[in-house]
């Protein structure tokens, strides 16, 4: 076992120094600087473990050898975490992704968390692998062209945030759980094989609450950030033509994202007491038109229940006491007018929602326009 | 939207607590063999404190669970949930449970700066089990991050 740990980590060594070559070769827009000496810090970092471990090996110690051979495996994972997701948006640098790099970049300095956390973007579906100091987004390739889809990094930054205050947003979405399982849980309980089932669904509804309530955060970290051009987008995206937003299946009901029904009902909620009234009213009523028209009548098979509603918005409001994400201001949110190097990116995408609807054919042209002013004063 | 925020956060924190588990384990075997510790002495305690901080919350959990009507768990995130019955579950299958499952966790996180040799000698059999245990947890996050190939 000994000669193949210390091959491994040999073979680790030069693994480290092809992935450094290249990290450090390749072109990149200046909004990835950052990002990449963090990533080559990393890699000291594991070049520092491995060392290590051939240290240790040198000892000659056969009763260390479990130990060398665990730190080897983290090391090989890290190793592929960084050779699969971490290193591609410096391997595969584009100029197309500096709109998005652009916007994070804003959205990291203004979040005292973030501001010196570094962050970049590659081609996938929304989503974020969150990492302390190093986090990647996805976003998907034709989107992350247009300013119209840009809010939803405002959700995606929610998770990050999360992290940060792990212990405390924990213990808010803990004392949730519990109060959801004193509210869902039935009157009078069984005393026969009955209990086992009722207990297993509980602890499933519960387990689920966990991932729906970070889900329901970020959308309200969304909606604080950029204000109404979130709904916007996330509606759009989203798209109310899915059956599968609006109903579920009890076995696809433990999932990772509540029903985006339910998400739209909450943010067009926390929209309304925002002030955005009229964007809130009309894309419910986009969701309200589509589920009457194709029959939905709501039903979450008792995973959630209107009872909930209050506790959920009182932790809701707790969590963003505790991350305290930058708020939209009035002005922003009213949009138009948008002056470069003077307003925010979250005055400009209101404003491009605003043309959108205002006027789709010539959006195109006016876009174009937006976006070279926004690169050639966000750096 | 997919999500795999779960899986990634739940696999740095198993990382780390592996890591500092290793190196406190290095630094007890090779103490009781009388060997020079080539481990920096900060990376120890940082190790000692990491570790004893997830065994704590890992005990607060499986306190939980051990007086739970009914074994629904609550607790601060479903993937330690996952862990802690993944304890339970271990520590059920002897009579007479060793090591690991049979001392409290408080116990170990004392024993964490252990000099004597006997409890050096316990110390290391426990966090082999715990490593063991741990490793085997996390393999969900492994493939729910890297895939299959």
């Amino acid at each position: 076992m000994r000669p193949i740990i210390e091959r491994q980590n040999v073979a680790l060594l030069a693994d480290i120094a092809a992935l450094r070559r290249l990290i450090s070769g390749s072109p990149i827009p200046t909004e990835l600087q950052s990002y990449r000496d963090t990533l080559l810090q990393l890699l000291n970092h594991h070049q520092k473990t491995v060392e290590r471990n051939l240290r240790w090996l040198r000892l000659g110690r056969a009763n260390i050898l479990d130990n060398i051979y665990s730190e080897t495996l983290n090391v090989i994972y890290s190793m592929r975490l960084l050779s699969d997701c971490h290193a591609v948006p410096v391997l595969r640098a584009a100029e197309s992704d500096r709109l998005c790099l652009a916007l994070i970049h804003w959205m990291h300095g203004v979040h005292p968390q973030t501001q010196n956390c570094p962050a970049a973007c590659v081609d996938g579906n929304c989503s974020i692998l969150p990492k302390h100091g190093l986090p990647l987004y996805y976003f998907p390739c034709a989107e992350k062209r247009t300013l119209l889809y840009l809010p939803l990094f405002f959700h995606e930054i929610g998770h990050e945030l999360y992290l940060y205050h792990k212990r405390e947003m924990d213990e808010l979405v803990r004392d949730l759980r519990r109060d959801i399982d004193d509210l869902l849980m039935p009157a009078s309980q069984r005393n026969d094989s009955h209990l086992e089932q009722q207990a297993t669904q509980r602890q499933s509804i519960i387990d689920t609450w966990y991932s729906w309530m970070q889900e329901f955060y970020c959308d309200a970290v969304g909606l604080t950030i950029g204000g109404p051009c979130y709904l916007q987008a996330f509606s759009t995206f989203i798209s109310p033509l899915w059956q599968m937003n609006f109903y579920r299946e009890p076995k696809y009901l433990k999932s990772s994202h509540p029903v985006t029904l339910l998400r739209i009902r909450f943010l067009t909620k926390r929209a309304r007491a925002t002030g955005y009234t009229e964007i809130a009213q009309q894309v419910e009523g986009q969701w309200d038109e589509v589920a009457r028209a194709i029959g939905i009548e709501e039903d979450y098979h008792g995973f959630y229940d209107n009872v909930l509603e209050q506790v959920v918005d009182e932790t809701l409001e707790n969590m963003l006491v505790e991350t305290n994400p930058r708020a939209c201001t009035p002005s922003e949110a009213g949009g138009g007018l948008w002056v470069a190097g003077e307003d925010t990116p979250i005055r400009l995408l209101n404003w491009a929602w605003q043309q959108y609807m205002a006027n789709r054919d010539h959006y195109s042209n006016w876009e174009i326009e937006r976006i070279d002013d926004f690169l050639n004063n966000s750096t | 939207m997919k999500n795999n925020w779960l899986a990634a956060s739940n696999f740095e924190r198993m990382h780390q607590i592996i890591t500092a588990l290793n190196i406190i384990s290095v630094h007890a075997k090779l103490k009781l063999a009388g060997i020079d510790e080539p481990t920096d002495a900060a990376e120890i305690r940082k190790a000692r404190e990491e570790l004893t901080e997830f065994l704590a919350q890992l005990n607060t959990l499986l306190y939980e669970v051990e007086h739970s009507q009914d074994s629904v768990v609550v607790g601060d995130d479903p993937r330690l949930g996952e862990l802690t019955m993944r304890y339970l579950s271990e520590k059920r299958r002897w009579l007479q449970p060793s090591g690991l499952y049979s001392m409290t966790l408080a116990d170990l996180s004392t024993m964490l700066h252990a000099e004597h040799p006997d409890q050096l000698l316990q110390l290391i059999d426990c966090l082999r089990e715990l490593r063991v245990l741990l490793e085997q947890h996390s393999q969900a996050d492994v493939r729910d991050i890297l895939g299959e190939i």
